[in-house]
């Protein structure tokens, strides 16, 4: 890898990870680009037919954005629940598009599709899965934040509790239940 | 949602859960009272719960990946002469890469560790366990290579690295995913516990024989990885060091009670046990005692105490035997347990072939009992004398010669078990051979021990022969053991057939080289390499002739072994030398040419070393290595640093290819293509292209040194010149001959009227070479190279470079006859999965120097 981070995403994070919300959303911004961006150069790469997962696309872009950094940076917390929010909004965004755009029966098709595959592959409906998440943050914001970030940005427990900064306990139990809790949710939806 | 209501059913979700499941619905039903709609919420979330896993919940956890950030910052990082290549896994002790080595040059698992993961200096500590682990030497125990600590940013990063298992799956996965009988299981986990046995017998104990350790490599063979590291990096595994790798519940599933007991003795038994586990798990489909719900404490307690489930059917389609061993395997008492791990194995495959196991009732009636089963017919007799004995029923006197008689019949087959015995002794063999490569005289030792053991197997071939016969008679009565002893007849004539086995004399099958030929060829060149050999006297000519000459820069070259220096090439300059693997010595006219046919070996050229000039710039015409038109990712330029080196003067041929592995893959051949001789050879994958060079002490090229030989010294878009109508006379391209051919490839349309005469491809040897003597770097089949596809270099200071890239795509180089002529530029880039098999691409091989 080479060259290090441009100095302006390193400005806005370093504003975001300062409690900047302005910054936090440029840096989504930002990030929203790079994932397109990444998502067509891995599929370039690859060929079509392959899949990608959302978490290969976080790193991907914390490498390019800041791969040269120190590894301890506290920056990383940061940018992880940024890129988790990111994600999602981009991911969620994109399979409203093709519903429609399938409804309408004209599909183009662009790079983040593979990733939105490979989540449908897998029987979720990452539009009722948003909003079932919506739901959950009203009542308890953490646990729809563990959810982001396990799930949009492939963390560990672990790292979900670094970027959090509660208990891996915590973590554990909050995913447990907000898993169990959406897979309900999602039955119902499906039913319905 | 109001929060209130999401905190009722988040504690009552979380409350049923610590209740039995059996319970857990009458629990929320007494506890949600009249409120059905938490009720349903609640119990639908359970459902959902206990899919474990599987289902939405599983679709969840699957969208997280675990990649943790500290580890990926070291992608392509280059630590201890060890560049990070792509990250395999990672847990809470660190993450494993798969790396590779500049020197020696291989690819490795390479593994990184939290700083925190080892007590006192983990530098000097590791390196002395990597020195003693270093020193087993088994072919289903993944070598342990090197280990150290490096700063890197400041901190200490401590590593091991290790032999890569390519394609590993953990061996509980393989199975079910194999959907393995209950005997092949068995014969995966005795080969796991002769290799764990083979570290005991150099005083190395494994002490975390999880289910992640005991990989299945993609050929089905066993690797257990990680032996002894436990140990190297703080002694025993402790509630703390537990909690810490984040994978607590594959560890303690194995672990055995003395290893919670501080200061109780840590010896083979211990990982008897850690076996044990694993082949309940294997053949139950769960762990023998269940610990996923529990605390810690209250699984060391009921590791200590409670005796595993009863084993279920799996086990007892195979005998009660293996109820027996596995109470002993298991035993919470070491002294109660199998005294070592080939112990246990040799009771397996007791189990496999249906004879005696040593454990059970220790008493003639278990000998007897065993019979029962194998000997229906006749024994019935004695079966009837056994119960009568069981009875209580018969005269002591009477019972004696009973006893006797099952004696006797206990002696008379202990020879036969000893036939079916061979069968873990061929495999064990088969596994060695891997290891016998390259057929030099260093490994002759290693060969001739080889070939005289499996002449002590295949020794018994009529005696085997001569017992199945007797068992094929109508009135014989066992049909269980006549299966086996035919299975055991079939594995040791194939690994003797004179043409495809391992142990034949010629043979060439697909392993490659039989070990007997392996060793006629080491003993061969050991001849002609040993001081005053005629190989000798031509190397020290060559020695002198490189050392004087300008071109190789004062080199001092040492004899490469397999190699017969051919003289130096009269046009380029430089000096070649034929591979004595791959055929005979061509022969050379007056002037020194290479008269080559279809015996002749491959011939190498010896690059200099030094600072080579690769890709292409499209914006200064005047400048070196101008191309207006460059294809993907070629610029900029890049000057990079090569130590000298050997490549292939042409492509492999087929008939080359063919002495190396038995069998001629390519889809143009020779038959078919009304052609003399010497066509390359193509439809090797990757894969298979790297493994059978390397048996030879071959590789592919890197794509640096494929470029720099490609051009020659030359600084044009193709070696001949700047323009395609340059390459005429020196390539073979997409052109109208290969209509008579009756394909039309669509590059045909990039110059309509060109014609050069080959409708696919030509003889390796056909068009004319490049400055440095390499015929066809332009068209005829496109070549693989070493380097994954990707990014270009960017390490200038590096000598040698290898891509860093991670993708999965290798790259070829230099185009081929159905692409235009554009393919065949020097800088020109391509790429093919490493598992495609492909009419237009070919191999041409590489050496590194000794």
């Amino acid at each position: 890898m080479t060259g290090g981070p441009t100095d302006d995403v390193t400005r806005i994070l370093e504003a975001a990870a300062g409690g900047d919300p302005a910054a936090s959303e440029r840096l989504a911004e930002h990030l929203g680009v790079e994932l397109h961006r990444l998502a067509e150069v891995l599929l370039s790469q690859r060929g079509m037919g392959h899949t990608l997962q959302a978490t290969e696309l976080v790193n991907e872009a914390w490498m390019k954005l800041f791969g040269g950094l120190r590894r301890d940076w506290d920056g990383r917390r940061h940018f992880l629940s940024v890129a988790a929010k990111a994600m999602r909004s981009i991911l969620v965004d994109r399979a409203r598009k093709r519903n429609a755009l399938k409804r309408a029966g004209n599909l183009e098709r662009v790079p983040l599709d593979a990733v939105v595959a490979a989540v449908e592959e897998r029987q979720l409906d990452l539009v009722a899965l948003d909003e079932a998440l919506v739901e959950l943050a009203k009542a308890d914001e953490r646990a729809a934040s563990v959810v982001e970030l396990r799930f949009f940005a492939g963390l560990s427990n672990e790292e979900a509790a670094q970027t959090l900064g509660v208990g891996l306990r915590t973590v554990e139990r909050s995913w447990r239940t907000a898993k169990a809790w959406l897979a309900m949710r999602l039955e119902q939806a499906g039913e319905s | 949602m109001e929060s209130t209501r999401w905190t009722q059913i988040s504690e009552l979700f979380n409350a049923a859960l610590e209740q039995p499941q059996e319970a857990q619905t009458g629990f929320v039903e007494a506890a949600t009272g009249a409120d059905g709609e938490l009720r349903d919420q609640v119990l639908g979330m359970l459902r959902e719960d206990q899919t474990d896993n599987t289902g939405r919940v599983g679709a969840l956890e699957q969208g997280a990946v675990e990649t943790p950030p500290p580890a990926l910052a070291l992608q392509s990082r280059e630590i201890a002469g060890y560049r990070l290549i792509r990250l395999l896994g990672a847990g809470g002790m660190g993450a494993v890469w798969e790396a590779e080595q500049a020197s020696p040059a291989r690819r490795v698992a390479f593994k990184t560790l939290r700083s925190g993961a080892i007590a006192g200096r983990a530098g000097d500590r590791l390196e002395r366990e990597a020195a003693l682990l270093g020193r087993l030497n088994h072919p289903a125990v993944a070598q342990v290579y090197e280990a150290g600590s490096t700063e890197i940013d400041g901190q200490e990063l401590p590593w091991i690295a290790m032999e890569l298992v390519e394609q590993a799956r953990p061996l509980l996965d393989h199975a079910r995913e194999r959907g393995l009988s209950p005997s092949a299981r068995l014969e995966l986990l005795i080969e796991v516990a002769r290799a764990v046995h083979h570290g005991h017998e150099r005083g190395v104990v494994h002490r975390d024989l999880k289910a992640g350790n005991v990989l299945v490599d993609g050929t089905g063979r066993v690797k257990v990885i990680d032996f002894g590291i436990a140990s190297a990096l703080e002694g025993e595994p402790s509630a703390e060091r537990l909690t810490r790798t984040g994978d607590m519940l594959g560890t303690l599933r194995s672990m055995a009670p003395e290893q919670f007991r501080s200061g109780a003795e840590i010896d083979a038994r211990t990982d008897v046990f850690a076996l044990g586990c694993l082949l309940y798990e294997l053949l139950c489909g769960v762990p023998p005692l269940d610990v996923s719900a529990l605390s810690f404490s209250e699984a060391v307690q009921r590791i200590e105490r409670d005796p595993p489930r009863p084993p279920r059917e799996a086990v007892e389609s195979l005998g009660p035997e293996l109820d027996w061993i596995l109470a002993r395997a298991l035993a919470k008492r070491p002294q109660d347990r199998y005294p070592s791990a080939a112990a246990l194995a040799d009771d397996l495959a007791q189990v496999l072939v249906r004879g005696p196991v040593s454990v059970g009732p220790p008493t003639a009636m278990y000998r007897a009992r065993t019979f029962l089963r194998r000997y229906r017919g006749p024994a019935l007799a004695v079966a009837a004398v056994f119960i009568a004995l069981t009875a209580g029923l018969i005269a002591t006197g009477f019972a004696l010669s009973a006893e006797g008689r099952a004696r006797e019949l206990a002696e008379s087959e202990s020879l036969r078990l000893s036939q079916l015995a061979l069968l873990p002794k061929l495999t064990a063999l088969e596994q060695r051979a891997e290891q016998l490569w390259p057929a030099w005289p260093k490994r002759l030792p290693a060969l001739d021990a080889w070939v005289s053991e499996a002449r002590q197997l295949t020794a018994r071939l009529p005696e085997l022969r001569a017992g199945l016969a007797e068992l094929q008679r109508p009135d014989a009565p066992d049909t269980g053991r006549r299966e086996a002893l035919a299975l055991v007849l079939a594995r040791l004539e194939a690994f003797s057939d004179p043409n495809r086995g391992l142990a034949g004399d010629e043979a060439v099958a697909d392993a490659g080289w039989s070990v007997p030929r392996r060793a006629r060829h080491a003993r061969w060149l050991a001849g002609l390499f040993e001081p005053g050999g005629e190989a000798d006297e031509l190397w020290r000519a060559c020695a002198e002739e490189v050392a004087a000459s300008p071109r190789y820069d004062g080199l001092r070259i040492a004899p490469q072994m397999g190699l017969w220096p051919l003289g130096r090439d009269a046009r380029s300059g430089l000096q070649e030398f034929a591979h004595l693997g791959t055929g005979e010595v061509p022969r050379q006219g007056n002037d020194g040419s290479l008269l080559l046919d279809a015996k002749s070996a491959a011939v190498f050229v010896l690059v200099p070393g030094g600072q080579y000039l690769i890709g292409s710039q499209s914006g200064d015409p005047g400048g070196l290595n101008y191309d207006p038109l460059p294809g993907p990712i070629q610029e900029p330029i890049q000057t990079i640093q090569l130590s000298p080196y050997l490549i292939g003067k042409h492509e492999l041929s087929q008939e080359q290819w063919f002495r190396l592995t038995g069998d001629n893959p390519s889809a143009f051949v020779r038959d078919k293509i009304r052609e003399g001789p010497l066509h390359p050879v193509e439809m090797v994958n990757w894969s298979t292209a790297t493994r059978v060079l390397r048996q030879h002490g071959l590789d592919l090229p890197s794509e640096c040194q494929w470029e720099a030989a490609a051009r020659g010294g030359t600084t044009t878009a193709f070696w001949t010149g700047p323009t395609r109508e340059t390459a005429i006379g020196a390539m073979n391209i997409v052109d109208r001959s290969t209509l008579t051919q009756g394909a039309s490839f669509p590059d045909l349309n990039y110059w309509p009227e060109f014609d050069d005469g080959y409708p696919v491809h030509a003889p390796v040897h056909t068009l004319q070479p490049n400055p440095f003597g390499l015929h066809h770097v332009i068209g005829n089949v496109s070549e693989w190279c070493l380097d994954r596809f990707g990014e270009y270099y960017g390490l200038p200071d590096d000598i040698d470079p290898v891509s860093t890239a991670t993708h999965f795509q290798r790259v070829t180089r230099g185009g081929c006859f159905s692409r235009a002529a554009h393919n065949g530029k020097s800088a020109l880039r391509s790429s093919y999965d490493p598992t495609a098999a492909v009419p237009s691409l070919g191999v041409r091989p590489a050496r590194r120097l000794q």
